[in-house]
């Protein structure tokens, strides 16, 4: 990663706009793969590996299983690497790859879902940094509440964000319309809204009365 | 919460600070790209996976997708002969309009159809089972 910028901006990681050299670089170490050497995969393992890895990190919120989902994606880049033509560009055709198989095990095996209690934890009025504090728990929680999202506004959202808010990348990461991702995303943020003020007015009078613990528990 | 400061209802704001990749990424372990490559020369070193052979396969199945066009058109035609065949209203019942079929449920083209179809979905099946995903 080039000093001064963030992952996305060195790695080209919204969509079809890498610079030509980063494009060059992927097609040649894709050419030198594909004509049988394996160890070359591996730079396009160190140029892809933190993308990879903070794709699977928000569909998990789980570091261990972030590093195995990217791994697996991209075992699944290299026996695939022969069904790239070229026609997007490589990070493209890998995120879309990886969102694909991510999904899936995301399907399987569910991330950790939103947990009331943790959007009700109460800050500590002692320390002096409350609000501070404050704002990085909700932050944290709603994180996590992007991933109890249904899946279609899940993925909008994850992905909006991941290719730092482009909505063409992300629909060509999904493979679906713009308009799609667009109303999906209006959707999710809808549902986020809705959630977070239900646990707030949960959260309010949980310190006034003992909170029902049936009723923290209602998603 | 506390009630005399509680949070503010969530804003577009709130959605991208939380969201934003700045506060919301991690950098994979030291070991990940040697995990990957391990992971790739495993695969690499594993034989290829048996292809469908559809050389052998294709005889066959060619043969079968035609019998059964020619039993599917030949029961349409018979349905549409005995539509356009004026007839009393009332002698119109369910086996004068069946009627084609019989011939080809008595000659055995029902199992015959239904062999071809399990034949489909094992050749489906199989394929399923030999492709890498």
């Amino acid at each position: 990663m080039m000093p001064g910028l963030t992952w996305q901006e060195s790695n080209g990681v919204n969509g079809d706009r890498p610079s030509s050299e980063s494009r060059s670089e992927d097609a040649a170490l894709i050419a030198r793969v594909l004509a049988g050497d394996t160890a070359a995969f591996e730079g396009i393992v160190r140029r892809w590996q933190i993308p990879l890895v903070n794709l699977a990190w928000r569909f998990c919120r789980d570091r261990g299983r972030a590093e195995e989902m990217a791994q697996e994606g991209f075992v699944r880049a290299w026996r695939n690497l022969a069904q790239f033509r070229g026609d997007s560009a490589f990070s493209t055709w890998l995120f879309a790859l990886a969102t694909n198989l991510f999904r899936t095990e995301i399907r399987r095996v569910p991330a950790v879902p939103l947990s009331l209690d943790e959007i009700a934890e109460p800050p500590d009025d002692r320390v002096s940094t409350a609000a501070a504090f404050d704002d990085a728990s909700r932050d944290e929680a709603l994180r996590r509440a992007v991933l109890a999202l249904p899946p279609k506004y899940r993925d909008a959202v994850l992905l909006f964000y991941f290719h730092e808010q482009d909505v063409p990348a992300a629909a060509r990461t999904l493979r679906i319309p713009e308009g799609t991702v667009k109303a999906r995303l209006f959707r999710g943020r809808q549902l986020l809204r809705s959630k977070f003020s239900r646990a707030h007015r949960l959260s309010t009078t949980a310190t006034v009365a003992p909170q029902n613990p049936k009723e923290a528990r209602t998603p | 919460m506390n009630p005399q400061s509680p949070n503010p209802p969530l804003t577009d704001a709130d959605l991208d600070r939380a969201l934003t990749a700045d506060h919301d990424s991690i950098l994979p372990s030291s070991g990940f790209a040697g995990s990957v490559m391990n992971a790739v020369s495993a695969e690499a070193a594993a034989p290829a996976p048996l292809t469908f052979p559809w050389k052998r396969a294709l005889p066959g199945v060619a043969v079968g997708c035609v019998v059964l066009g020619v039993v599917l058109v030949s029961i349409i035609l018979g349905f549409l002969r005995r539509l356009h065949t004026p007839v009393v209203a009332s002698s119109v019942n369910a086996r004068a309009l069946f009627a084609p079929m019989e011939h080809y449920v008595n000659g055995g083209a029902v199992w015959f159809a239904v062999c071809l179809a399990i034949s489909g979905a094992c050749l489906l099946f199989c394929r399923r089972l030999v492709s890498s995903d």
